[in-house]
Formats: structure tokens, C-alpha cells, sequence
């Protein structure tokens, strides 16, 4: 009998290669689109940041690394990482393949808005990259572009980079909301019978939150950059004030820069944000996964995720404390930053104790999440110093920044994102990578990421300023800080070679890795219980799933296994055929 | 308090079917179940919200009302001509004609429902029009020409709307609402073909009609509202 949860709409079946694989609605071909694109991109930003570490290791020695050079690969390099990697594949890329699955719906509800989000984030991606070719090259005004420095004759980019970055970050913005839009009402209405909120794995709470953090913060991004292109090309005065520029005046008058700030860090904080609860949310189900053992205090992290998504909303200007800003400002947002910092550390704690006492398997995934826990803390404690006020304004664009930041939403995701491909990497294409290759690609990494950013916690506390194409001869800036950056290069090196590891590995398990059990880490939620691996169109065949318990019902004692898949009724009821509707 | 019970479940306790999600009855016409889009939509107008306010909270700090971020000095209000008040009118009037046409498509008559859609969407395009207006007679204040809605300082001024702020955030903010209205209107012109095609001896096509015409409605609706505050922003400034 069929039950409501039985979907019974016809899906599309596409009957052509093209229908299958480029124009795809199906979620888990749009999800390896998005993941596909996004690291190729991030790929190019990680050449950049290597570019960059030559220059500062090695100053002057690279002759085709000019000053302004650098500054666009800087640029380029935190856009990219931040925005067409991590969001993109965090929500565009696991959001899309585990969404679906693990809340057992055959699909997302707007299939054709979900192909449509891929199609113009690949646009967007196309006229960032187009912003390479334009006269000038891309733009060099740092990542938070800032007015009336990037669109003024000096920095790099001026006249064609800053349209080319603002066009694309718009076509960004439009390709997330109509991905954003998808995630949250999928969540919303296509979960399967008996999957209530609170049995959701906390993956899926956090890619749910981070969308919607997406949905409400990116406008302000939006909003930033259409008036930057206003300015610069009509020659309204948003954000520019009266300046000269070259002995001219530029006919702006009367604009704000400090307008465009706050725009941009409304949509920056939570952005930090939007790509940290979704690794929040994966690293939760590795842990307990790989530990076998239910989630400690999973309530409090769901609603840890919750309270960190709405706090992120009001820390904003944080970011602006240099800016010149009223001090009562200064300590209204000085203290709504660290309290963030209690269901931040209720994350933490937690995730130590799901580790206590458990059984843990130090698979390759688990150590990658284990090694986001040493990062994250360590990251996260830094950002105690620069949410402080006073503290904050000696620090402020140093490398202690650069450090704060890399650990904590750089390293930290990325991280994750390593453990969960090789988490998911199974159920995806089916197979196995190899086992060395993916611990000396964890150890290299994990290792190098401690070698390149902690010196530079150091350089930052001596003053060592970030943005800087060369430091020269400045007295306050020992002979040791030359032999650090040397250091740090020479790490970032080996790390980046490491990397070719992990391609190597996921290209080469992709057609010779050993076929992979269709559940090969005993996991309890959804996504592990398809009929098929990988899965086909539709997900679950001729039934939907109907799920009798949460997420995490690892080593349940007198249960048969250590884990207890969602969907298996309790014994009372009739094993075969589960409850009547 | 739903929602409240929804996140204080202890999932660990309770073992079984659970309640059922809200996952309903196979509706085989399209993709997506109405009621999705429903869900979809409340969130897509959540978007548009942030949008305005984030642009009317920019106008706001623009002009200097903001504790700290005082302006350039250089505001000048806009005037306030009558176009206004008549294209408010005609935004209103689309309002109520869609309100018409979901009654009518309740009723079970979707061929009228559609007559009363088509007027909705005309009075949709007049508005639009009617902006464009709007726009032509801010350009000939800076080109020169005296009308009511010119900004009080702005005549002779050389440098153009673009040198004029409350100008420059009026055409921003009137043309990104304009925006909206067109996609509106695209979504009314497929929901008034959809009218059209309906079988009016189907009461699922019938009913999967009237939930089209229920959204259309309301974004329309919505749309008034926020253009009504942003004529509130306009004119009280």
C-alpha cells in the first residue's frame, strides 16, 4: 500500500548521455559538477597562494612576481578560497549529494532551479577567470575590495578588474540564492516519513543553516557590488568620496567608504560562518561515525549550530575596528564576538567527549577530522585575541591575522572537506582509494599546515604587515623573520606537492580502486542504506525509506551490530513490513 | 510552540515512526508539489526582504542619518511628483486584480480567473511604464528642465543624476524594484497561459491552478508592501 511518504510523481528519466551528465537535474550529478568545478578553481587559487609564498620567502628572486603582481594574486587567492571553493563546494557540492540522501527525498524539490544554480556559478566562475585576460588584469585591492582604493588609478585592476570580480561575484550571488532557496525548502518538505528534525544528522543541519545564513547574508554582498560597479562606471558616489587621484580630482563626491564595509562585512562575517557550520555539522558525523558512539549532546550542537548562525549576524563589525568606528560600537561588537565563543566551545567539548571512551577507528576520515579539532581550537583561540578591542588594534593587518584566519576557516574546512571526501568517496563512485597514499597525503598536510601558519602567529606579533610585496629594510624586523618566511615557504612547498597525492589517488581509485562495500564504515544514517552504490536516479528505488530512529545509534548495547541503521524498526515491530499508515 | 516540541525531541529516546513529515500526497502534474513551491516562495521573498532593507539602510547612512557615518553634506531631497502617487495607485489596483482572479480561480472558473489576471499584468506594465516616466522626468531635471520632482538645489547642476545621491539612489533602488515586478510578471504571463490550458472538468488541474494564481497574489502583494515602504523612504526624506 502505498503511504504518503511514497513519492509517487514520475521522475525525468534523461535518456541521453548530454541529458545525464551536462544538463543534469539530478542532484548528485549537479553536486559532482559543483564539486568538480569548485576544486578545479580552488586548484588555481592554491598555485596563486604558492606564487605568493615564493615572493616572501624569497624576495626579488622571481622576476615575473611584480608588486602588482602580487597584490592580484592575493586577491584573487582569498576570493577564490573563500567564495568559489569552500561555499561552493561545502553547499553547492556536499550540500547537493547529501542533502537528498540523508533525508531519504529522491531528489531536491526544484530540480531544474538546482541544474540552473550549477550552470551560472560555472558563468560566474567564467568571468572571474575572464577578469584575468581584460587590459590591466584582475584586481588587486585584497579580497574585501574595499572603495576607493580599488576602483582608483594605482591599484591593479582598477578599470576592468573590479567590474570583471563585481559581475561575477553577482553572478554568484543569484547561482547560491537559487541553490539556497533549494536546500532550505528541501529540508523543509521532502523529508521522508518518520524523519523528523531532530533525527537529521548534523550534517544536514548544518549545510540547512548555512543556506539559510547564505540566503540572508549574500544580498548585502550583492547590494556591494552592483553599487561599486555603479560608481566606478557611471560615476555615482555610494561609497567614493571627493579624492584626487593623480594631481586630478575624480569628480566623486560626499560617498562612504565605510558604507561599503559594513555591506561587505554583513555578508563577510556570517560568510565565515556559512562555511564553517557545514564542516561543523560533517565533522560531528565523522567523529561519532569513526568512534563508534552516538554524538554527545547532540541537541545542544543542533542548537549550537542554530544560536552560532543567528549570533553570526551581529559580530559584523568586527572586522571593522580600525576602520573608525565609535567606540560604544566597538564594545557592543566586542562582546556579542566572544560570545559566540560558548556554543563554539559547546561544539568543542562535545565533539571531545563523543571521542571519550569511544571505539575509535583511525581511518583516514577520522583523521582528518581529528586534525580539524587541533586547527579549529587553536584557530579559534586566536580569535579571541582579535575580537578584543584593544588587543585587536596592535594585531590588526598583521600575519597574525593571516594565521587567526587560515586555521580557522581556512585549514579547519578544508579539512574537513578532505575527511569527507574520503568519508563519502565510497558511496560516490563505488570504489576504494588507497589507504597509504591517503595517510601520507593526511600527515604531510596536517603537519605542513602547523609548519606554514604557526610562525606566523610570530611574525604577526612582532608587526610584520600582511599585503606587503616586500618588507625591505625595516628596523623592527629581525633577520629571524626572513629566516620564518624562508621556513614557511619551503613547508608551503611540500604541502602543495603533497596535494598531487590526493589527486593521484582520487583519479586513480576512480578506475583501478578495489569496489568499495556498499557500507564500509558500519555509518547508521541514510545516505549508507541505498539499494545501490553509487546510487542510481531516484535514490531508493521503488520506496522511499521510512526512518525509526536518529542518526546515531552506534555500539546500542544488546543490538546485534555496533550500529543500528535509521531505517531498521525497533524489534517490536514487524521487521518486514514496518507500520501501517 | 510546533517548533519549539520539533527541537526539544530527544531522538535518542524514542525509537519508532515518529510523527510524519510533512512530506504529502503524490501529485503527479510537475516537479514540484505546490505547496514546496509555497515554502520556496515565503523563502525567496525572506531574500528580497534583506535586499531592500539593506539597500534602504545604505540610503539611510548615505544621507547622513546615521550616528558616525554622517554624509557628504551633499543630499538634496527629491521632490515629490504626482506619477508617484499614480503609479502607487496602479501597483495597488494590480494588487486587488489578482486578488480577483485568485477568487475567481477558487470559484472553479479559471477562464475568468485568467481575464482577471491579464488585467493585474497590464496594470503591472503600466506601473512599470509609469517608472520609466518617473525616470525620464528625474533625467531632465539634470538636463536642465524644472519639474516637481527635481531636487531643490539640482538646477544647473552640470555633473548629472549620477553627482546627485538621492537621484542615484532612487534610480538604484525604484530600478531593482522594477526588476522584481518584471519577473512577476513573467511568472503571472506562465500562470495566465496555464489558466488557459486548464481542463475546467478536472478539479486537479483546477485546484493546481488556483494554488499558481495563490502565489502570484502574493508576490504581488508582497511587492506592493515593499514598494509602499520604499515610497515611505522616498517621501519622508
Amino acid at each position: 500500500m502505498a503511504t504518503i511518504a511514497d513519492d509517487l510523481r514520475p521522475l525525468h528519466h534523461p535518456k541521453t548521455w548530454i541529458g545525464r551528465y551536462v544538463w543534469s537535474q539530478d542532484h548528485k550529478v549537479i553536486a559532482i559538477q559543483y564539486g568538480v568545478t569548485a576544486i578545479g578553481v580552488g586548484l588555481f587559487a592554491l598555485v596563486l597562494s604558492f606564487l605568493m609564498r615564493l615572493q616572501l620567502g624569497f624576495p626579488g628572486r622571481f622576476d615575473f612576481i611584480q608588486p602588482e603582481n602580487y597584490l592580484q594574486f592575493v586577491t584573487m587567492h582569498g576570493m577564490i578560497m573563500v567564495v568559489y571553493l569552500l561555499t561552493a563546494l561545502l553547499l553547492g557540492g556536499f550540500g547537493n549529494y547529501l542533502i537528498p540522501l540523508m533525508i531519504g527525498a529522491r531528489d531536491m524539490v526544484f530540480p531544474f532551479v538546482n541544474m540552473l544554480s550549477y550552470w551560472f556559478y560555472l558563468l560566474s566562475v567564467i568571468v572571474l577567470f575572464a577578469g584575468l585576460f581584460v587590459p590591466g588584469g584582475p584586481t588587486g585591492g585584497g579580497w574585501t575590495l574595499y572603495p576607493p582604493q580599488t576602483i582608483t588609478g594605482g591599484t591593479p585592476g582598477a578599470s576592468w578588474g573590479i567590474l570583471m570580480m563585481m559581475a561575477s561575484l553577482g553572478i554568484f550571488v543569484i547561482a547560491f540564492t537559487m541553490g539556497g532557496l533549494n536546500y532550505v525548502t528541501t529540508v523543509l518538505q521532502a523529508r521522508t516519513r518518520g524523519m523528523t528534525l531532530m533525527r537529521m544528522p548534523c550534517s544536514v543541519w548544518g549545510i540547512f543553516v548555512a543556506s539559510i545564513m547564505g540566503l540572508l547574508a549574500f544580498p548585502a554582498l550583492f547590494v556591494a557590488a552592483i553599487m561599486t560597479i555603479l560608481d566606478s562606471v557611471v560615476g555615482t558616489s555610494f561609497f567614493v568620496p571627493e579624492i584626487v587621484s593623480m594631481g586630478e580630482k575624480t569628480g566623486h563626491t560626499g560617498g562612504s567608504p565605510i558604507l561599503f564595509q559594513h555591506l561587505f562585512w554583513f555578508f563577510g562575517h556570517p560568510e565565515v560562518y556559512i562555511v564553517a557550520l557545514p564542516a561543523f555539522g560533517i565533522v560531528s558525523d565523522l567523529i561519532s561515525v569513526h568512534a563508534r558512539k552516538n554524538l554527545f549532546g547532540y541537541r545542544m550542537m543542533v542548537w549550537a549550530i542554530v544560536i552560532i548562525g543567528g549570533l553570526s549576524f551581529f559580530v559584523w563589525a568586527h572586522h571593522m575596528y580600525v576602520s573608525g568606528m565609535n567606540p560604544y560600537f566597538g564594545f557592543f561588537f566586542a562582546t556579542s564576538t566572544l560570545v559566540i565563543a560558548i556554543p563554539t566551545a559547546i561544539k568543542v567539548y562535545n565533539w571531545l567527549l563523543t571521542l571519550w571512551r569511544g571505539d575509535i577507528h583511525l581511518r583516514v576520515p577520522m583523521l582528518f577530522a581529528i586534525a580539524f579539532l587541533f586547527t579549529f581550537i587553536h584557530g579559534g583561540l586566536t580569535g579571541l585575541f582579535l575580537g578584543n578591542v584593544s588587543v585587536d588594534v596592535p594585531l590588526s593587518d598583521t600575519f597574525f591575522v593571516v594565521g587567526h584566519f587560515h586555521m580557522v576557516m581556512g585549514v579547519s574546512p578544508v579539512l574537513v572537506v578532505f575527511g569527507a571526501i574520503y568519508h563519502w568517496y565510497p558511496k560516490i563512485t563505488g570504489r576504494m582509494w588507497d589507504e597509504r597514499l591517503a595517510r601520507l597525503h593526511f600527515w604531510i598536510t596536517f603537519l605542513g599546515t602547523y609548519a606554514i601558519f604557526l610562525p606566523m602567529h610570530y611574525l604577526g606579533m612582532l608587526g610584520v604587515p600582511r599585503r606587503y610585496y616586500a618588507l625591505g629594510d625595516t628596523v623592527f624586523i629581525p633577520d629571524s623573520v626572513h629566516y620564518a618566511n624562508m621556513g614557511i615557504t619551503i613547508a608551503a612547498g611540500l604541502v602543495f606537492a603533497a596535494q598531487g597525492l590526493f589527486f593521484y589517488n582520487m583519479i586513480w581509485s576512480l578506475f583501478r580502486g578495489p569496489r568499495a562495500d556498499p557500507n564500509p564504515w558500519g555509518a547508521a544514517s541514510l545516505e549508507w542504506q541505498t539499494p545501490d552504490t553509487p546510487p542510481h536516479h531516484g535514490n531508493w528505488g521503488e520506496r522511499l525509506p521510512t526512518v525509526y530512529r536518529w542518526a546515531y545509534d552506534y555500539s546500542v548495547p544488546g543490538a546485534a551490530r555496533d550500529f543500528i541503521p535509521q531505517n531498521e524498526p525497533p524489534p517490536a515491530q514487524n521487521p518486514a513490513g514496518g507500520p501501517q499508515a | 510552540m510546533r517548533l519549539i516540541a520539533a527541537l526539544t525531541e530527544k531522538p535518542w529516546l524514542t525509537p519508532g515512526p515518529g510523527p510524519s513529515a510533512p512530506s504529502a500526497p503524490a501529485e503527479s502534474e510537475s516537479a514540484a508539489r505546490p505547496w514546496d513551491k509555497g515554502v520556496g516562495l515565503t523563502v525567496f521573498l525572506l531574500v528580497v526582504t534583506l535586499l531592500f532593507t539593506l539597500m534602504s539602510s545604505a540610503y539611510v547612512m548615505r544621507m547622513g542619518g546615521h550616528a558616525g557615518h554622517a554624509g557628504g553634506g551633499d543630499w538634496r531631497p527629491i521632490g515629490e511628483p504626482p506619477l508617484l502617487w499614480l503609479n502607487t495607485g496602479l501597483l495597488a489596483a494590480a494588487s486587488l486584480a489578482f486578488h480577483a482572479a485568485l477568487g475567481r480561480a477558487r470559484a472553479g472558473r479559471p477562464r475568468r480567473a485568467g481575464a482577471a489576471l491579464a488585467l493585474g499584468g497590464a496594470l503591472g506594465l503600466a506601473f512599470v511604464a509609469g517608472q520609466l516616466l518617473l525616470w525620464r522626468a528625474l533625467a531632465g531635471c539634470f538636463a536642465g528642465e524644472a519639474a516637481a520632482f527635481c531636487p531643490a538645489a539640482a538646477h544647473g547642476i552640470p555633473r548629472g543624476w549620477a553627482g546627485d545621491p538621492a537621484a542615484a539612489f532612487f534610480y538604484l533602488i525604484s530600478g531593482a524594484h522594477g526588476l522584481h515586478i518584471l519577473g512577476g510578471l513573467v511568472a503571472c504571463a506562465l500562470t495566465g497561459g496555464r489558466l488557459a490550458r486548464v481542463d475546467p472538468g478536472s478539479l486537479a488541474a483546477r485546484t493546481g491552478a488556483a494554488r499558481a494564481v495563490q502565489l502570484c497574489a502574493r508576490y504581488w502583494d508582497f511587492m506592493a508592501l515593499v514598494w509602499l515602504a520604499l515610497m515611505g523612504l522616498f517621501v519622508s526624506t
